[in-house]
């Protein structure tokens, strides 16, 4: 039993770990908003905190691991610049220093798998020690590859404290941008090309930050399903067909509503989560195959097998409790 | 004069060594091929063809000669003889009705061949279709008619074939090869093989039938044909019959190359950084490089055959990390295909291109230009190399990883020396 804080309560993936952890750990969900969807056995606290209020709720609930979701893009159309760096780097760096003189031991932060850049000279597969792409041009990805040195930072200064990273590949959940695009009426790729990509499935990343939480390794992890997918093939497999676009060729501007840089659509940025299945034990339980065909409509006879499961889940965790 | 003797031996012999494993069948095949025509009442000739001389007494060998393909095979195999009939029957005819059974024996040709991707149900519904249609008689009316609904079939099969794909509903490797791409490719690629490039590969019972390999070929002819033929005589030719793919490691610039991109991946070919190597050998696959790089393919004729440095030793660096057995191959002929006689480095600058080839050809001809010349090629491949007596530490000696590298550049140099020596011809 550890006491842990979330930080970050929208967003699928915050929701969904809050109620994995809240079946072994004492969790506490803090967020600007209110949580997104049930928590568990979670308790919540709906705040805007500034540095000594975090520091006062962190020492007064004698938190041991604090979970940091609360990064914007990751779930949500990114405001201006300005706003994004305050928010992601900023509120980043003021929770470190919180954890620091609160005595947090443990820090846990999300990042993204595509933090390596997407490029030729890529390997079919990154490990974790592979350099993160420091300058990147738009997204999510411009404030966190600054996140991450900052975390990187604070763990090399600060040896006492163990700082995890987790770099996961896009989610297959609604609110997710790429899955957002790529389920869009007519997806656009760039003519020619067909990268391959990894998504994971929610429970997977739930699963993840579990056992991260569980096994304080520290470092980065590549979390992703081992086997990545053409993107073509994705956005057939949810349904749509791409469209090639010939302009994003030449200007190389991205199409509307891609999050990421034009790159992300030309070459593979595939990640590889060896590091994860020898040290935390973890690896994808869903590969995309199967992830994907969890989005699909239920027939009639799914759902009742579905329904059956969960009850059946549900009824030991009740006997369990 | 020798454009003659080329011609000569084309229409018979590439259908017998396309794959030896319909040799070992003949004799069935001949047999079945008999049973589907009762009558000969075509425009004779069709004797010419020996084995062809029926012996219906024989005890039929068929569930001992059938051993690895199912029974329902038989009528693609079937329908290769019946093109060679038809062929030698169109040869002793003149003007139009020798057109005629080209084209016959054309489209007989092209359904056999989609035969060889069907699955049994799918071939069962075309003997169906073919039954009492004398595949030999071309000009019967009937024969058209029989070809015709097969053809329709076929394309009917291609269509739920493209409406497959489009729902996404195929499997690809982790490197994005895609099986169904590479089938779809092979009847291309063998043409090139036997009828453009006569390829004559010799030493295959030296690449490892299974488990790790690393192939080391020498690279020329300004695009990678080197790679797929390289790859296309394991997967027909090796004793072993496995069809086995070569994973070829081709430059990465060809990964920022719209359409190339893609395709390449789906062939089954990976970008060539020394992580992939050690990966795709880990894996035990067997991998193909072409250590010279760039400087191999874009190379100058006049340099021809004349191997470039062998880049860093960083193929010999992945084989002893991985302790994978080396295979120094030797590509002939490829030299010729396109004879780059300057290389314009404003033009390829522009472009962003590491080269811009100026061929007799190209880029006068424009994409006429881009048609390899049909020299004739030979492939050697040269007892492998056992990395195992050095371990895998030997990676990181430099010494040794030069050494091994050197060793193998001149295994190749005088394997093509030789090779040279003994060529009459160019083409």
């Amino acid at each position: 039993m550890t006491r842990v804080l979330i930080n970050g309560a929208t967003g699928q993936l915050s929701v969904r770990a809050a109620q994995l952890l809240s079946q072994q750990h004492e969790v506490i969900v803090v967020g600007r908003y209110p949580p997104s969807g049930p928590i568990g056995h979670a308790d919540w606290l709906t705040a805007h905190l500034d540095r000594k209020q975090w520091l006062e709720l962190l020492r007064t609930e004698q938190i041991e691991t604090v979970v940091h979701f609360d990064l914007l893009g990751f779930h949500e159309p990114l405001p201006d610049h300005e706003t994004t760096v305050q928010h992601n780097v900023i509120g980043t760096m003021e929770l470190l220093g919180a954890c620091r003189a609160a005595g947090v031991r443990h820090i846990l932060v999300r990042s993204h798998g595509w933090i390596y850049g997407a490029s030729p000279l890529n390997p079919l597969f990154i490990s974790e020690d592979r350099p993160i792409k420091l300058h990147h041009s738009r997204g999510l990805l411009r404030t966190l590859a600054e996140v991450e040195q900052i975390v990187a930072d604070f763990a090399a200064r600060h040896p006492q404290i163990t700082v995890t990273v987790l770099r996961s590949v896009p989610l297959l959940v609604s609110d997710d941008p790429v899955l957002r695009y790529l389920r869009s009426p007519a997806p656009q790729m760039l003519f020619g090309f067909d990268p391959m990509i990894q998504l994971l499935h929610i429970d997977d990343a739930a699963w993840a930050v579990l056992t991260a939480v569980n096994q304080p390794a520290g470092g980065a992890f590549n979390i992703a399903p081992d086997h990545p997918m053409p993107m073509s093939q994705v956005i057939r497999r949810l349904g749509r067909q791409p469209v090639p676009s010939i302009i994003s060729l030449f200007d190389n501007q991205p199409p509307p509503e891609w999050p990421f840089e034009t790159d992300y659509l030309r070459y593979r940025c595939t990640i590889d989560p060896q590091r994860a299945c020898q040290v935390l034990g973890w690896s994808a339980k869903y590969n995309m195959d199967a992830a994907l065909d969890t989005l699909k409509p239920l027939s009639p006879a799914e759902e009742q097998q579905a329904a059956a499961r969960a009850l059946s889940e549900f009824l030991n965790r009740r006997r369990r409790a | 004069m020798s454009h003659d003797e080329s011609e000569a031996p084309r229409t018979s012999e590439p259908v017998e060594r396309r794959r030896p494993r319909r040799n070992r069948a003949q004799a069935v095949v001949i047999e079945g091929a008999h049973e589907a025509q009762p009558v000969t009442n075509g425009p004779g000739g069709n004797n010419t063809n020996p084995p062809a001389s029926p012996d219906p007494s024989s005890p039929a060998p068929v569930s001992l000669e059938w051993d690895d393909t199912p029974p329902s095979r038989r009528s693609e195999a079937q329908l290769f003889e019946v093109e060679i009939d038809i062929r030698q029957q169109s040869d002793q005819q003149t003007g139009s009705q020798a057109a005629l059974g080209t084209i016959a024996a054309g489209i007989v040709r092209l359904i056999a061949e989609n035969l060889q991707r069907m699955t049994n149900e799918q071939v069962e519904r075309v003997n169906s279709m073919l039954k009492g249609v004398d595949l030999r008689d071309y000009l019967d009316p009937d024969f058209w008619k029989g070809v015709g609904m097969v053809l329709r079939y076929q394309i009917d099969e291609q269509v739920q074939f493209i409406q497959r794909r489009l729902r996404g509903e195929y499997a690809t490797d982790p490197f994005g090869m895609d099986r169904e791409i590479i089938e779809v490719a092979r009847p291309f690629l063998a043409f090139m093989y036997y009828t453009w490039w006569r390829v004559t590969a010799t030493g295959l019972e030296h690449v490892p039938a299974e488990g790790r390999g690393l192939l080391v070929a020498n690279h020329s002819g300004v695009l990678p044909w080197d790679g797929a033929m390289i790859a296309t005589a394991v997967f027909n030719e090796h004793p072993a019959q496995n069809e086995r793919i070569v994973r070829s490691l081709h430059l990465h610039w060809f990964t920022t190359l719209p359409v190339i991109a893609p395709t390449l991946a789906a062939l089954g070919q990976v970008p060539g950084l020394p992580e992939n190597a050690i990966r795709l050998l880990e894996r035990d696959e067997l991998v193909c490089v072409f250590p010279e790089g760039l400087k191999g393919v874009g190379k100058l004729f006049k340099d021809r055959y004349k191997l470039a440095r062998f880049g860093r030793g960083g193929f010999a660096q992945a084989a002893l990390r991985t302790q994978a057995p080396i295979v120094p191959v030797a590509v002939v002929g490829a030299e010729e295909i396109y004879p780059m006689l300057a290389n314009a480095e404003g033009i390829a600058r522009l472009l962003g291109f590491p080269y811009f080839p100026l061929t007799p050809f190209f880029p006068w001809l424009g994409p006429l230009g881009v048609i390899p010349l049909p020299t004739r090629w030979s492939i050697t491949f040269c007892p492998p190399i056992d990395t195992t007596e050095y371990g895998p530490e030997a990676a990181d000696d430099p010494i040794t990883v030069l050494a091994l590298s050197e060793q193998v550049r001149e295994t190749i140099q005088t394997t093509i020396n030789q090779k040279l020596a003994e060529r009459t011809s160019v083409f």
